[in-house]
C-alpha cells in the first residue's frame, strides 16, 4: 500500500472508515513510520479545529427554548421589548406629561410644577427632559408662558438637588427634594461630548405608584443612565476618585469609562459609568471601606429590586441600554 | 409534537442551533431559525427529518446572510463562557477577541468546506454529510481535512498567539 492521503486519515480519525479499508490502513500503519506521524499530526489537527469550533459555540448562558408544541407559526421573541418596561414608560410619560403640563391645578403638585418653572432661565429657552411613550430620555420645551410666569416666583423656591457636569441641553430644572427623582440625562450617542458647565436636571418620578419601576426602561430604548434616587453626582477625575475612596478605582479594563462620579452626600462613594456599546451603560458604584453606605433604606429597596443590577462586597454593579433584557443580564453577571 | 418528532427535537435541536449560530453569529435568532425549521417540519412530515432540518435551516440561513447588513449585537457574544467558571472582564474581552477571530477564520474558508466543518461538528455522520452536500462518501474525508488545515491556519495567521488553540 501506497502512502496515505490525508483524506483518509482523517476519515479513520473520525471513525468513518468503512471496515476493509480501516484493516487495509492499519496494516499500513504498523509498517510505515512516517505515515503514523502523520496520523499524530492530523489528529493534532482535528483537535485544534475542534477547540476552535468550541471557542464559537452559543453562549454558555443561553438556554434552548422548548419544542414547539404545535405547528402554526415559529416562535419569535419580541427583540427589544420588555413589556412591563413599556408599560412602565408609557405610564411614567403620562404621568410626566400631566405633571407637566400647563395651567392651574388643584393637585398638590402645583406648587412644584412652578418650582421647576421658576428654575428656567427666561432668556435660555432650555429644554426639560421628560419621557415620550417609548420611554427614550427626551427634551421638551418649557412653554414660554410657563416661563414666563416662573419669573414671578423667587430664584429661592429652585432647590437644586441634582446635578452633573456633562450635558447636552443647557437648561437647569429644580425640584423640591421631596419629589426629587433619579437624575434623568439625555443619551450621549456618537462621540463624547465635551465637557459644558454643571447642570443641574431633575425628572420628577411618579410617587406613589409602584407598578411604575424606574429601572424598568433598560429593557427598552433610553440610554441615560439613573442615579440612586436622591443622590447628587459630581464628575471627577480619576485621582481624586482614587483619593477619595483611599484605593484604586474599579473600573472594567477595555471598556470606555464615560464619567467618574463623586456623590455629594457621600463623599466616600464614587460612581464609574462605563459605555459598553451604543448606548449601554455600566455603573459601578463603589465606597470607601470605612465609610457607611450612603444609601437609605427605600433607596436601597428600589435598587435591589432592580433586575439589572447585582451588588459584589462593597461594589454595585447596574446596567441599562437598549439591548434586551437577558442579554443585559448576562453581561450584568459576567460584570461581576 | 408528535413523538417521532419529538425526539428528533430532543436529538438535533441543539446541534442544529449551533449549526445555526455559526452561520448568523447571534444565539437569538440562530433559535429563531431552528424553531421555524421544526415548525416546517411538523407541517410536512418529512421521511428522514434530521437531515431535512439541516437542508432547510442551512437554506434559512443563506437567505440570513443576504439580509445580513442588519446589526450585530455583540453583547449576547460578549456573554460566553462556561457557567461554572466565573471570569474576569480580561477573560470575558480576551473570550471575546477569540470568538471574533474563529469567526473571521471560518468567513475565510470556502462555502463548501465551512459547510461539511459545520455539518461534522454538528454530529452529522460521512453518509448524511455526502447526501446533504451532493459530495462522494470518499471526498468528506478529504473536504473536512483541508477545512480543519484552513481554519487553524487562518486562526493562527491572527496577530495574536492562538494561546487557546494550544490548550
Amino acid at each position: 500500500m501506497s502512502h496515505v492521503d490525508e483524506g483518509t486519515l482523517h476519515a479513520y480519525l473520525d471513525g468513518e472508515l468503512p471496515g476493509d479499508e480501516r484493516t487495509r490502513l492499519e496494516a499500513h500503519l504498523a509498517e510505515c513510520a512516517a505515515c503514523r506521524d502523520r496520523l499524530t499530526e492530523e489528529r493534532g489537527l482535528i483537535e485544534r479545529a475542534d477547540r476552535l469550533l468550541t471557542l464559537a459555540a452559543l453562549p454558555a448562558g443561553h438556554t434552548l427554548r422548548p419544542a414547539p408544541e404545535s405547528v402554526p407559526r415559529p416562535r419569535r421573541r419580541p427583540r427589544f421589548v420588555v413589556p412591563t418596561a413599556w408599560a412602565a414608560s408609557i405610564a411614567l410619560a403620562f404621568f410626566t406629561g400631566w405633571l407637566l403640563r400647563p395651567g392651574p391645578r388643584s393637585s398638590g403638585y402645583v406648587a412644584d410644577e412652578a418650582k421647576i418653572a421658576a428654575a428656567v432661565p427666561a432668556d435660555t429657552p432650555g429644554p426639560a427632559p421628560t419621557r415620550d411613550a417609548g420611554g427614550r430620555a427626551t427634551l421638551e420645551r418649557v412653554p414660554v408662558e410657563r416661563r414666563q410666569a416662573a419669573k414671578a416666583l423667587p430664584d429661592s423656591a429652585a432647590s437644586a438637588d441634582l446635578s452633573y457636569s456633562r450635558s447636552e441641553t443647557s437648561a437647569s430644572v429644580s425640584v423640591t427634594p421631596g419629589v426629587v427623582g433619579n437624575a434623568g440625562r439625555p443619551a450621549l450617542r456618537g462621540g463624547a461630548p465635551a465637557p459644558i458647565p454643571p447642570v443641574t436636571v431633575a425628572v420628577t418620578p411618579a410617587p406613589r405608584s409602584p407598578s411604575v419601576n424606574r429601572f424598568a426602561e433598560a429593557g427598552a430604548e433610553p440610554a441615560s443612565p439613573r442615579r440612586p434616587i436622591g443622590t447628587t453626582w459630581t464628575a471627577i477625575t480619576a485621582e481624586p476618585a482614587r483619593k477619595l475612596l483611599g484605593t484604586d478605582v474599579v473600573s472594567i479594563p477595555g471598556i470606555p469609562v464615560r464619567d467618574i462620579l463623586q456623590n455629594a452626600q457621600a463623599p466616600g462613594q464614587v460612581m464609574v459609568e462605563q459605555e459598553v456599546a451604543d448606548g449601554t451603560i455600566i455603573q459601578l458604584l463603589q465606597s470607601r471601606l470605612d465609610s457607611t453606605p450612603a444609601l437609605t433604606a427605600s433607596q436601597s429597596a428600589a435598587l435591589y429590586a432592580n433586575p439589572l443590577q447585582k451588588t459584589v462586597g462593597r461594589l454595585q454593579v447596574r446596567i441599562s441600554g437598549p439591548l434586551k433584557t437577558d442579554s443585559l443580564l448576562k453581561l450584568l453577571d459576567l460584570a461581576r | 409534537m408528535p413523538d417521532d418528532l419529538a425526539d428528533v427535537y430532543r436529538t438535533t435541536y441543539p446541534a442544529l442551533v449551533r449549526f445555526l449560530y455559526r452561520k448568523v453569529w447571534d444565539a437569538e435568532r440562530a433559535e429563531d431559525l431552528a424553531q421555524e425549521a421544526f415548525s416546517r417540519a411538523l407541517a410536512h412530515r418529512p421521511e428522514n427529518p434530521r437531515g431535512w432540518l439541516f437542508v432547510v435551516a442551512a437554506n434559512m440561513a443563506r437567505d440570513e446572510a443576504r439580509k445580513a447588513a442588519r446589526e450585530r449585537r455583540h453583547l449576547t457574544l460578549l456573554a460566553a463562557e462556561p457557567q461554572d467558571h466565573r471570569p474576569s472582564p480580561e477573560e470575558i474581552l480576551d473570550d471575546e477577541a477569540r470568538r471574533h477571530r474563529v469567526r473571521e477564520a471560518l468567513d475565510q474558508l470556502t462555502p463548501r468546506d465551512r459547510e461539511v466543518l459545520l455539518l461534522w461538528d454538528a454530529g452529522m455522520s460521512y453518509d448524511e454529510i455526502a447526501a446533504q452536500t451532493g459530495l462522494a462518501r470518499t471526498a468528506v474525508g478529504t473536504t473536512l481535512a483541508r477545512a480543519r488545515r484552513r481554519l487553524v491556519e487562518a486562526y493562527g495567521s491572527g496577530s495574536e498567539e492562538p494561546r487557546v488553540a494550544r490548550g
